[in-house]
């Protein structure tokens, strides 16, 4: 049996060897030059990648890299920890010792605060500064337990309210007045200097009524607000100021919402 | 190395370097990376029958078998820097139109896909020709001739590629089996059984030479 495939094997053997050898073309070595000279061949012989895979390699690491920019377009560090903070609650009227809320009033574009659309005067300079004091502060404080994050709002756009990180709207303001000197002037006659009639009721100064031609009329203030701070120090019943000192803002409550009034002399 | 200018002068920087004795492969190949464009001549000239002939019995089509020895001797080529002379010429440049053909024909099964001939196929995928009955008479014996082979060419064409390249090497090429399972990067053991198997799958094929 064994004997027999072998000579079977041989004859199969002996059958394909005796087929007819072909011969290459006559100019088979003027092709392959011809390939030669043309360059590399465009493939290579061991590839073992389909060609999908070959396709899909690229286009994946193009998503993966698209993907981690759209990503922290998305996700910067500024946008991730910087809510936009919401308003504060009208019922809750004490002042913030140093984190104003800076509002574009809503009502009378001609009448912008100037710290929002003259970003070149003094005055807004002032604020600005304030501003970013302000953000720094409040950045580090431990006392908050409102949400944190914010950024002050420089292009002035209508009706944008942006509230540094940190806003402590429950830090109570100094009670006790100061002792009044011949250079201090209470907060009711510091407001009359800026030309504003106004009556401290509700944890403010109430506005009856604001001089036309006077530094709060100019800058936008209105009967019916409620001043919460002057430069930045809470409006107390009692409290004083130096009569030497120019006002520079005001912080004010209107229709449930605060504004920073910046003053035009 | 730019073949603009072998024609001009290769035969005879063929017999300044071969003047008697004929050099081995490995010394045409170095002599080739020096810059010898008619060693690799020579190259071509002792293995392009060989190399044709296999291809061509592996493929069963003598068109495809020239473009892809061409094919061959350019891999060749531009693959010399890589080439060790530990093995043998002959075993790399058959290794490289093996895997060549069997490129071709992977590429051959997935074109039949969309061929009607793609239902005459293999349990293991090959293809398996249709082959009716030629019930005419014969002429004379140079069309029996040709006719036998042709049908012993379809026979190995339809076999595997894995008994296709051992059996064509072994028995229309003469190889060695340690040539072959070199150029299989098989063990020996392993080439032998492959050899044995497709004789015998060729010889269920052709029953009516044997």
């Amino acid at each position: 049996m064994r004997n027999e495939d072998q000579k079977i094997q041989e004859q199969v053997g002996a059958l394909l060897g005796s087929l007819k050898r072909v011969e290459a073309p006559g100019d088979f070595d003027f092709k392959v030059r011809a390939r030669i000279a043309k360059g590399r061949p465009s493939t290579s012989p061991g590839s073992w990648l389909p060609a999908s895979v070959k396709l899909a390699m690229p286009l994946g690491l193009m998503l993966m890299v698209g993907g981690y920019f759209a990503f922290n377009a998305v996700y910067s560090p500024e946008n991730a920890n910087v809510p936009v903070v919401a308003e504060i609650p009208a019922a809750n009227p004490q002042p913030m010792p140093f984190a104003p809320v800076i509002e574009q009033p809503a009502v009378a574009p001609s009448q912008t605060v100037a710290a929002v659309t003259d970003l070149k005067s003094p005055e807004t300079t002032d604020i600005r500064r304030t501003a970013r004091t302000a953000i720094k502060r409040t950045s580090t404080s431990t006392l908050s337990t409102e949400p944190r994050g914010g950024s002050v709002d420089m292009a002035g756009g209508e009706g944008k309210t942006i509230r540094p990180a940190g806003a402590n709207t429950d830090v109570k303001s100094p009670e006790t007045p100061e002792p009044v000197s011949a250079s201090r002037i209470t907060a009711k006659d510091a407001l009359q200097k800026i030309g504003v009639t106004a009556t401290f009721a509700g944890g403010g100064w109430k506005v009856e009524s604001v001089a036309a031609d006077s530094t709060a009329g100019r800058s936008g203030l209105k009967a019916g607000d409620t001043i919460e701070t002057l430069d930045d120090k809470a409006l107390a019943e009692k409290a004083t100021f130096d009569s030497r000192s120019s006002a520079k803002g005001l912080r004010v409550r209107r229709d449930g919402r605060r504004v920073i009034v910046g003053l035009r002399p | 190395m730019a073949f603009d200018n072998i024609e001009s002068h290769g035969a005879e920087g063929l017999q300044r370097s071969m003047p008697d004795e004929k050099l081995s492969d490995h010394a045409l190949i170095e002599a080739t990376k020096g810059g010898d464009e008619a060693a690799f001549g020579e190259i071509m000239n002792r293995y392009r029958g060989p190399i044709t002939n296999y291809l061509y019995r592996f493929l069963n089509d003598y068109e495809e078998a020239v473009d892809l020895a061409q094919e061959t001797f350019v891999r060749v080529y531009f693959a010399l820097d890589r080439y060790h002379t530990q093995f043998a010429f002959s075993t790399y440049i058959y290794r490289i139109a093996t895997n060549l053909a069997i490129s071709e024909i992977r590429r051959r099964k997935r074109r039949r896909l969309m061929s009607l001939t793609g239902l005459f196929q293999g349990e293991d995928g090959s293809e398996v020709e249709f082959q009716p009955p030629d019930k005419r008479q014969l002429q004379d014996d140079e069309l029996v001739e040709d006719e036998r082979s042709e049908v012993i060419g379809r026979a190995i064409a339809a076999l595997p590629e894995k008994y296709r390249v051992p059996v064509v090497l072994r028995d229309v090429e003469g190889k060695t089996y340690e040539e072959i399972a070199e150029i299989m990067k098989l063990g020996l053991g392993t080439t032998k059984s492959r050899i044995s198997r497709g004789r015998g799958l060729l010889k269920e094929k052709l029953q009516h030479y044997l």
